[in-house]
């Protein structure tokens, strides 16, 4: 060591332990080189005479080194304050240690500091490993600085070494947490701003441990305080930042190559580390956890199968499977099926312990500790062996088009793994005579952080490569099809990026998504879970609506973990999401439901998740509606209007208005029908007048399916059907064979195929029902129908615009509807705090 | 003589500070009473005040370094009781030198050279306390005079913690002894092994290697490829050992070595099982489901008439008949040559005992028997004391 010694503050408050003061006070009169130090000595109202005779009697030993303050009984944080004040105004010192009047200073402890101050001059303090003594016990808290590991266990007591600018900048202990913990709570305030630690490879102090003490004290209050701290702490705890922080320091998977290199991080980068350093990183995490930031999940994979899991938007969203499969204990494995339409669905698991059994897996993901416990095997074979025997194997179906064909390369890079693993030199028993001799504390491994930081954040993480943009907003959806709800989550979702949001698609349903690109051009990332538990909507009845049934504690994870990266989740129709509304906004993310339309039940009672929206309101920050008339319905419900946000549907699609020319009235006036076949839009409404009116004048056609529930509703031959219309374009095709729009709905919102015909030149004659009021006027760019006489109303206007087709060109040639999605966005944007508005 | 309560001083006007002789004044001299004579202006109120100040100040200071005396009292009778009562139960109980493996690190195929005044250092994974010896692997160099080597364990400052004691060792190569002449006292502390060549060049082996860098041996700044191979051995902090594992020199009465669980040949179970704990530096047997165990610990070379003492500790709820017994190598070959063993003796439960045979031969064979052991119970042997005279 070389160079003039730094100066620092000793900072010790002292409180009904003048005997074991004196030992602290004496360990640092026994300090060894040249140091220099200053000892501030806070008499914090200690009621023993005893105390006070001490303390002038140190003070008086050496009254250059020793300031003795003395106050009123205010607690160890405010004492540790009233010590740091002394230090910053009065002396000029690089760092402040703060020595507990029942501890004591190594001998070398000040001659550290000066080496540490010196040679570490990016970390803004120090924390030792901890030796204690009394009831004999030793710690280690080594590995790099980790704010995750930190914000689980109090890897650093206050006896720690802190530089002087990290109480410059503000940072002090709470006074108003006297049960405990306010070291933790300083280490966390300097985090904030921050300030980072650095774990000094030595115990420089001695921790005397007794069996009852201010900190076994907290620790019997542990729940309550912990709980506290992270109140305090919301920007660590809070909107999933824990999850996040997590990530970034901790890599969650490894994808490991077959020639034995292996990427670390969220997705596969291509910048993978060399198979020797793999190994290396591998046998020190075994040895020392904390020294390796050595990932829990490993996949092995083709490039080919992570780049078509990419292409389909899915990587996430299996990598997040695999990763709950493997912190179950489960080997989990992907197997991709060809299917027009994508779904991620879990497959029937089994217990086949051979290999065979999965060599068509397109991605195997391993825990850690399968590897392990496989390589403690004698031979490769038994290696293998070991490698399959714990835990069952967890498959999930990828079904989505044009899967190729990924042989059998990942259970070769498995294999080749394992075997050359084993065949390491590291691979020996003596490489447990590499672990340190203090044991790891509270959190013993990175395993338990993993754990814990997911039981933290509703049992799971947030979705592999979610990048914060600040302006994240999640729209969950049971379903994506090319129906209302989703056209409008799309349109939004859409405008929304176009004004710099990000948005995301969580897809949480039983049904497989339609694969179009048009649907999922919109979101930066989909989350999909294909599940029939998603689908239960068998919870309790508001109002006579039922809600939908809480997900199990094992599927919670996965369904509200990826949500807590989330500026704002917008459920749009996804029953089960209810019951976790409340935790995520009570973390900071802002809570949304869309409302779109009040349904009836077949024998004519009110029901929908407008219901729910009631239930639920105390959990969600807005509730948007698709209409004037429904927000006014909620309104009517006793919800705050300050609380919604009518944002009226414009047409679900962009497209432009062709000029459509009077068709010669010759030909049959073209009616027909669009959306769910199912009583609810009135198909068998449809079917009277379409029966009614058989004849040459008219031409009636279908263009739908059953999606929902498959009503029992007979469709005549002669009534021409279409399918489906999947794109816009198919549906801007179906338009374009229609002279009329017929809608017999007996519940509507305010349906974008009204907007999107009035576009298309197509009159809508549809019940008057929901906001439909909002989008027609009846003669002007529509025809209404009484719903109460709808069948009669509908033959006459039907026979009305067959025969005067200058109405109908008129009804037709109305202003195109606008499209609204733009200021929609812009005024979500401002309800959610996440842009000024306008 | 003066009694207290002394005064804190005297003013006197001058006729009696004259009066004040003899005897009496001796005694306020003794008694370090400062006598101040007075003329009529001078202020008592403040002189007395100034006396009164120093004695407080003098008494502060006493009460200072009172404490500082008694806060180092209390320091060392901590670490006192802790040395006590790790040793209490090793060395009252059975008086058997505790020396254990603490951790290994295996020859490899690397090695170094140290030549003169080059040092070579190795953190170790354990705590200092308790720290009884090291081995190394460490031969010479061909063409190269016999190095002779200094070696200390030393904290991460350089200061030294403990001198190890360095003695002659094999030309070809083999593992070398590094003792203290006790184990190391104190708190934990993490440590370093320093090597320094005095003269001559050694060739120190390296283990395989390790993930870490920290545990690489290193070479003014160059850093290995692997720890030292090495072991370290455990003691009672505190405490010398005596002689321990296998003595070429002649035993003589008044001087005994110790055979511990890590100098014998792994033994051969017949009946239950054996196995090695090496944490602990014993042999643990088991008995079958009948309470029967018996191990063999073949081929051990001692000196022709050594007494050889067990000392062994039985773990049970009941007592069990215990046979410790020397014989030509190759008598017990299997379960079934039991009965060649003389009887046994009754042991009581839980405790530690004391078993001793005499060998006739240079080499012989260690047999361990178990009998009428509850399932469950255990039987350790600590360690083996060859001596020519047992007291």
């Amino acid at each position: 060591m070389s160079g003039k010694a730094e100066k620092v503050a000793i900072v010790m408050p002292v409180w009904r332990q003048a005997s074991f003061a004196d030992e602290a006070i004496s360990s640092l009169f026994s300090q060894q080189g040249e140091v220099d130090w200053h000892l501030i000595i806070v008499n914090d109202g200690c009621p023993d005479r005893e105390t006070g005779y001490a303390l002038e009697a140190w003070r008086l030993r050496a009254q250059h080194k020793i300031t003795v303050l003395t106050q009123e009984n205010d607690g160890l944080a405010a004492a540790r304050n009233a010590g740091i004040e002394y230090a910053l105004r009065e002396l000029t010192v690089s760092g402040i240690f703060f020595l507990d009047a029942d501890n004591r200073l190594d001998p070398t402890a000040l001659q550290l500091f000066n080496t540490l101050l010196s040679a570490q001059p990016d970390h803004d303090w120090y924390y030792p490993n901890f030796d204690m003594f009394g009831l004999d016990e030793s710690q280690g808290h080594g590995g790099e600085w980790s704010l995750s590991r930190m914000a689980i266990s109090n890897m650093c007591d206050a006896g720690s070494l802190v530089r002087r600018h990290v109480f410059e900048a503000g940072v002090r202990f709470a006074p108003e947490l006297r049960n405990g913990f306010e070291d933790w709570d300083f280490w966390l305030s300097a985090a904030k701003l921050g300030f980072c630690g650095y774990a000094v490879p030595v115990a420089f102090f001695r921790y005397r441990k007794r069996g009852q003490s201010m900190l076994s004290a907290a620790h019997a209050q542990e729940r309550a305080v912990l709980q506290s701290l992270r109140v305090r702490h919301k920007w660590l705890f809070g909107k999933g930042r824990l999850a996040e922080i997590y990530a970034q320091e901790w890599p969650r998977f490894a994808f490991v190559n077959q020639d034995g290199s292996a990427e670390f991080g969220d997705f596969p980068s291509r910048n993978a580390l060399a198979a020797q350093d793999v190994e290396r990183h591998w046998f020190a995490g075994r040895a020392e956890p904390f020294e390796s930031r050595m990932p829990q999940t490993w996949v092995f994979g083709s490039p080919e199968a992570f780049a078509f899991l990419r292409q389909a938007k899915r990587l996430g969203s299996v990598l997040l499977e695999l990763e709950a499969s493997n912190a179950d204990g489960h080997i989990g494995i992907v197997r991709c099926k060809e299917s027009d339409s994508v779904a991620l669905e879990p497959l029937m698991r089994h217990s086949d312990k051979g290999w065979e059994g999965i060599a068509d897996a397109a991605l195997i993901s391993l825990p850690a500790r399968h590897i392990e416990y496989a390589l403690q095997g004698q031979d490769l074979m038994e290696r293998m062996t070991r490698l399959m025997s714990h835990g069952t194997i967890s498959p999930l179906g990828v079904f989505a088009p044009n899967p190729v064909g990924f042989a059998t390369q990942a259970v070769e890079a498995a294999a080749s793994f394992v075997a050359r693993l084993s065949e390491s030199d590291y691979n020996c028993p003596e490489i447990a005579n590499a672990s340190g001799w203090r044991k790891p504390a509270s959190i013993a491994s990175p395993r338990n952080l993993f754990t814990e930081t997911r039981a933290l954040n509703h049992g799971g993480l947030h979705l592999p490569g979610q990048i914060r943009s600040g302006k994240d907003i999640g729209f969950v959806l049971p379903i994506l099809r090319f129906g209302g709800v989703e056209k409008c989550v799309v349109a939004l979702a859409g405008a929304l990026r176009s004004l710099g949001a990000t948005p995301h698609l969580f897809l949480y349903g039983d049904q497989a998504a339609q694969a179009e690109s048009w649907l999922s051009a919109s979101f930066k990332t989909i989350h999909q879970i294909t599940r029939k538990e998603l689908r239960d909507w068998s919870g309790k009845r508001y109002m006579g609506t039922a809600d939908g049934r809480a997900p199990s504690h094992w599927l919670a994870g996965r369904v509200f973990g990826p949500l807590t990266a989330m500026d704002a989740v917008i459920n749009a129709g996804c029953g089960p999401i209810n019951s976790g509304v409340g935790d995520l906004r009570r973390s900071g993310v802002k809570t949304v439901t869309w409302e779109h339309l009040v349904e009836e039940t077949d024998f004519g009672r009110l029901s929908g998740t407008p219901y729910l929206a009631l239930s639920n309101e105390a959990a969600y920050d807005l509730v948007l509606t698709c209409s004037q008339r429904l927000a006014d319905w909620i309104t009517g419900f006793a919800v705050s209007r300050d609380k919604l946000l009518p944002l009226p549907n414009g047409p679900g699609f962009p497209d432009i208005r062709t000029h459509r020319a009077p068709r010669d009235a010759r030909l049959p006036l073209r009616v027909g029908f669009m959306g769910r076949l199912d009583r609810q839009k009135g198909v068998d409404r449809f079917v009277e007048i379409a029966t009614a009116l058989k004849g040459p004048p008219f031409a009636f056609s279908l263009v739908g399916a059953a999606v929902v529930e498959a009503d029992d509703i007979a469709l005549p031959d002669w009534i021409e059907r279409f399918p489906l219309a999947r794109t816009p374009k198919e549906l801007s095709e179906a338009y374009a064979r229609l002279d009329v729009l017929l809608m017999p709905s007996r519940a509507e919102g305010l349906p974008l195929a009204v907007l999107e015909a009035q576009r298309a030149g197509v009159v809508p004659v549809i019940s008057d029902v929901g906001a439909v009021s909002e989008a027609v006027t009846d003669g002007v760019n529509g025809i209404l129908l009484n719903p109460q006489s709808l069948v009669g109303d509908g033959i006459v206007a039907l026979k009305r615009l067959a025969q005067d087709r200058a109405l109908l060109h008129q009804l037709a040639s109305a202003p195109v509807p606008e499209d609204r999605w733009a200021e929609n966005a812009a005024k979500l944007l401002a309800a959610l705090g996440l842009a000024p508005l306008a | 003589m003066l009694v207290s309560p002394l005064p804190l001083g005297l003013i006197l006007d001058q006729i009696d500070t004259a009066k004040v002789e003899g005897d009496l004044r001796a005694n306020i001299d003794a008694a370090e009473i400062p006598l101040h004579t007075v003329n009529a202006d001078q202020d008592v109120g403040a002189l007395s005040a100034k006396w009164a100040i120093d004695a407080l100040c003098n008494a502060t200071k006493l009460l200072g370094d009172t404490r500082r005396s008694l806060a180092e009292i209390r320091t060392q009778h901590e670490l006192v009781q802790r040395n006590f009562v790790e040793a209490k139960a090793w060395l009252n109980n059975m008086l058997a030198p505790k020396f254990s493996l603490v951790r290994a690190f295996p020859r490899a195929s690397g090695y170094v050279h140290l030549r003169k005044t080059q040092t070579l250092r190795q953190a170790l994974p354990c705590s200092s306390r308790g720290l009884a010896a090291i081995d190394i692997f460490v031969g010479e160099v061909e063409g190269h005079d016999a190095p002779r080597l200094s070696t200390r364990l030393v904290r991460w400052n350089g200061d030294t913690i403990a001198e190890f004691c360095v003695e002659p060792f094999s030309p070809k190569g083999g593992w070398l002894r590094l003792p203290l002449s006790q184990a190391v006292s104190g708190d934990d502390e993490d440590c370093i092994l320093e090597i320094q060549c005095r003269s001559g060049v050694a060739e120190i082996w390296l283990a395989k290697p390790v993930p870490f860098e920290h545990l690489r041996a290193s070479m003014a700044d160059e850093v290995l490829a692997a720890p030292l191979a090495l072991k370290v051995w455990g003691g009672l902090p505190g405490v010398s050992l005596p002689r321990i594992g296998h003595t070429h020199a002649t035993l003589s009465t008044d001087k005994a070595t110790y055979l511990t669980a890590a100098d014998l040949p792994k033994p051969a179970a017949f009946i239950g099982s054996v196995s090695h704990i090496a944490q602990q530096g014993s042999f643990e047997l088991r008995p079958d489901i009948y309470g029967k165990a018996l191990i063999v610990l073949n081929d051990i070379a001692l000196e022709n008439f050594c007494n050889v003492e067990a000392f062994l500790q039985f773990l049970g709820d009941a007592g069990a008949i215990v046979t410790f017994s020397l014989t030509a190598p190759g008598v017990i070959k299997s379960a079934s040559d039991s009965y060649r063993l003389p009887q046994g003796n009754f042991l009581d439960e839980t405790q530690f005992v004391r078993l001793a045979d005499h060998a006739h031969l240079a080499n012989v064979d260690i047999v361990l028997r178990l009998e009428n052991a509850h399932p469950g119970a255990a039987l350790k042997l600590w360690a083996l004391k060859l001596a020519r005279d047992i007291t």
